[in-house]
């Protein structure tokens, strides 16, 4: 069992997991569900298990001691100075482990190069560590709870049992979404009866995942290696058309898992948050990442943005520069800092590599300049009398949003910052339509056939797209119909899985993107 | 009562796509045993075309049993039967799905198992999901959507592949073994068969045993794969269960491999000289010690003798090659 995809997954671990939640007593649900938890993560990481029961235990007690510090006789300011110090040390803890696991190796063979660089001969021993699945998930909410208890949203849970099992929900381990303790805690601690549609419902969505993983993704993947892999060989059209099959490839694999892990939640009555929320129908930057990882958006919107740009000094910088630079760009130029350290936070969480700190810049650079421009261009607009809500103008923009984000994908996956230069480069010097021509297109793990049957799923993926920013909801439009049609449906979504799906002999699944994150 | 309805609808929704499943499952399976068919691993699957109940000898295993043991040369030699069913990389639970469907047809008299597999290690529920596939072959040959015809439909399967290889797979590149020192090292040390290995081998041997067929253990020689704690372990299975086991590592050939000329690998397989050694061998150890019939006066099997034929135009010119 190594993922949702896999046979141990799907066809045993999940079923007898909602066989014995279904036959326990409501109160005892959630024991189910928390010893599932660790089974699945043992499964996966083995002992390290370890790391996220000893998270569980840090911040049960943390927030036991946040609260206890706010029931004291001290004054305000005191409790406040005092709390501040706990979780200062307690996010230190927490953020400090992710750092040494996770960074560590990162840091020190940067500083071995520059001591290098600079004849100095110093060397520090680069250590890489095994890391627990899912570390950078739950450290995020192991941070976001403790936050929320210092800021009084959030009372101290004294029930230890249901931090582990919001800590450690298996369905949302490794690839998020990134929940937050009061909307999910008491939640999957309820113990709530499976129903029939709740089932059913859970189901779709499940299979709905793996039809965009299985058929989607894993098609793609072929190609995109091959690509990403040996790029000096591929002209610049062709590393064009990686560029566009990885940025569609991630989306079909994660928004594929978080189908997968918000309908096994379903199943169980539990509502998790949603990630996306059709992120290619965006206008500019800014509004994808309010549809792309939306929980992880929020989560740096909350616990990095906001804090940064409160603080007092940023307070009294956007004061001196609204009387300096004026009431329009003088907020917007402070912003900036709290933006960019929202961005390179991004940027290192997904990953350890100078390309995604990179990737992090870019997307703060594309939004920080859409706020500096979209004055301008209003302006421009009225005076040239453009629609900007004309279909046309609207298109453009969601061209426009789809390639910057493409670009920024290139980098995200590239092999190394380098890499991605070239690849850029290559994009802009070598570009034609011959590889399209000779058969280099056909020849790279795909063909024609595979071609079609990637187009043809897109269509169906754009065409549900559509109806949910209709809020049309699918599953309730086909839960309304009578049973053949309903079944119908149902049948065909599995055949095409099984049929289409790039799984068994000859085919390398993709693994978990956001797994090891 | 609604939950009876409930369990009632999923019965029916299930049993309704059974069906559906099976009946693409023969839409799907490869109509002939060729690669061109979508056949897969058709080296192994060329036993679909031998005659029923004519194999004598059925040889199973890995990639290790594919590059040594050459069918051919034994029926040319001692005139009885054998074929060699095996693939790359085979985890045990695949050799009794092998060894199931063969039975079906042919009636061999002696099962030969290389011991290689007995090693390999796979998930937990990789039988499971090989079971799906035996009963849902769409699983397995889902891909093949790209090559239906209007006669996969008529579900009318014809197994056409002679393969005059039986099963060996002609290789004679020469990569020598660097170092052979830890090759069979002394230890008392045997290797424990990992549980759910031991589970498939022995049901692997209860199959046999039911078709009245005697298993003989073989470990043909490599120093990458095998080694003392292996060899003890499988020895003392061999004594437990009552079977004859050979072990080509420690035994004396009549013409001993030579690892710098032998293998194509580096001692991880052997090639086309290795494996004449250890079909020479072989061949005439089951002819010593198992009562196999002579087939190449018999009519029944005049398809041999035309293979035999083709077998020496394949092969013979690339061994003068390699002595030359």
């Amino acid at each position: 069992m190594n993922s949702y995809y896999s046979v141990a997954y799907m066809a045993v671990f999940l079923p007898l997991t909602i066989l014995a939640y279904q036959l326990m007593p409501v109160r005892k649900r959630w024991l189910v569900l928390l010893a599932a938890s660790y089974f699945f993560f043992y499964a996966i990481s083995g002992k390290l298990v370890v790391f996220v029961i000893l998270s569980s235990l840090s911040i049960h007690h943390f927030g036991l001691w946040l609260e206890h510090i706010d029931h004291q006789e001290e004054t305000r300011k005191i409790r406040m100075k005092q709390k501040r110090k706990v979780l200062l040390f307690a996010i230190l803890l927490h953020m400090g482990l992710l750092v040494v696991l996770k960074y560590m190796p990162f840091f020190l063979s940067n500083l071995n190069q520059l001591a290098a660089v600079m004849g100095l001969s110093i060397s520090w021993s680069v250590s890489r560590y095994a890391l627990p699945i899912g570390l950078s998930f739950y450290t995020l909410q192991a941070v976001s709870y403790m936050v929320d208890v210092y800021r009084g949203q959030q009372k101290a849970d004294p029930h230890l049992g249901r931090i582990c099992l919001y800590l450690a929900f298996f369905p949302q381990i490794m690839e998020g979404p990134i929940a937050r303790y009061r909307r999910t805690a008491d939640q999957l601690y309820a113990g709530r009866t499976i129903t029939y549609t709740q089932l059913t419902f859970g189901i779709q969505r499940i299979l709905y995942g793996f039809f965009k993983k299985m058929v989607i993704a894993d098609r793609l993947n072929p190609l995109v290696k091959a690509i990403f892999t040996n790029y000096t060989d591929y002209a610049g059209e062709m590393i064009l058309l990686g560029a566009l099959a990885f940025t569609l490839q991630l989306y079909m694999e994660f928004s594929g898992t978080m189908d997968v892990v918000i309908g096994t939640a379903e199943i169980f009555g539990i509502h998790l948050p949603e990630n996306f929320r059709q992120p290619f129908f965006s206008k500019s930057i800014s509004e994808f990442w309010k549809r792309w990882h939306i929980s992880l958006g929020t989560w740096f919107k909350d616990y990095v943005f906001y804090p940064v740009a409160m603080s007092s000094w940023s307070k009294k910088l956007t004061v001196r520069a609204r009387k300096k630079i004026g009431p329009l760009y003088g907020p917007i130029l402070c912003s900036a800092f709290a933006l960019l350290a929202v961005w390179i936070g991004n940027g290192f969480w997904h990953g350890t590599g100078w390309n995604f700190l990179f990737f992090g810049l870019y997307h703060f650079t594309l939004i920080f300049l859409g706020s500096l421009i979209l004055p301008v261009t209003r302006k421009w607009s009225a005076k040239w009398r453009i629609d900007r809500n004309h279909w046309l103008y609207q298109s453009w923009q969601l061209v426009r949003t789809f390639i910057l984000v493409c670009i920024g994908e290139l980098f995200f996956h590239a092999n190394g910052l380098w890499a991605g230069l070239q690849m850029f480069g290559r994009i802009l010097t070598t570009t034609s339509l011959a590889s399209f021509q000779d058969g280099t297109l056909f020849s790279q793990g795909l063909d024609a056939q595979d071609f079609i049957i990637v187009l043809l799923s897109l269509g169906i993926v754009l065409w549900v797209s559509i109806q949910k920013e209709r809020q049309v909801s699918i599953r309730q439009m086909i839960a309304a119909k009578p049973i053949p049609i309903r079944w119908a449906c149902y049948y065909t979504l599995i055949l095409m899985i099984i049929i289409f799906g790039a799984y068994g002999y000859g085919y390398i699944p993709v693994d978990p993107m956001y797994a090891n994150f | 009562m609604k939950y009876l309805k409930i369990i009632g609808r999923i019965g029916l929704f299930s049993l309704i796509f059974a069906v559906i499943l099976y009946y693409l499952s023969w839409v799907f399976i490869p109509k002939n045993n060729l690669d061109q068919a979508g056949m897969r691993d058709v080296s192994a699957n060329g036993i679909l075309s031998e005659k029923k109940e004519t194999i004598d000898v059925l040889i199973l295993g890995d990639s290790e049993a594919y590059s040594s043991i050459i069918p051919m040369e034994m029926y040319e030699k001692y005139g009885f039967t054998s074929y060699v069913l095996a693939t790359p990389g085979q985890p045990l639970y695949y050799t009794k799905t092998l060894l199931d469907r063969t039975l079906q047809t042919q009636k061999p008299q002696l099962v030969v198992l290389e011991t290689n597999a007995i090693y390999r290690s796979f998930q937990p529920f990789s039988p499971l999901a090989e079971e799906a596939r035996k009963v849902f072959p769409i699983f397995e040959y889902h891909d093949r959507w790209k090559s239906l015809r209007v006669e996969d439909f008529s579900l009318d399967i014809h197994y056409t592949y002679n393969n005059v290889m039986k099963g060996y797979r002609f290789n004679n590149n020469v990569q020598a073994v660097t170092s052979l020192d830890s090759y069979m090292k002394e230890t008392d040390q045997a290797q424990i068969i990992p549980k759910i290995n031991l589970l498939f081998l022995n049901m692997i041997i209860d199959t046999c045993e039911k078709a009245e067929i005697p298993v003989l253990l073989l470990s043909t020689p490599s120093p990458v794969n095998w080694n003392m704690g292996k060899h003890l372990a499988v020895a003392d299975y061999a004594r437990d269960k009552g079977l004859t086991y050979v072990d080509l590592n420690l035994q004396d050939l009549e013409t001993p491999i030579d690892w710098k000329m032998d293998t194509r690998d580096a001692g991880d397989h052997l090639n086309d000289a290795g494996a004449l050694k250890v079909t020479h061998f072989l061949g005439n150890y089951l002819y010593d010690h198992f009562s196999l019939p002579d087939h190449r006066q018999d009519k029944d099997y005049l398809s041999w003798k035309e293979s035999l034929s083709l077998y020496h135009q394949m092969v013979d010119e690339n061994r003068k090659k390699m002595k030359q």
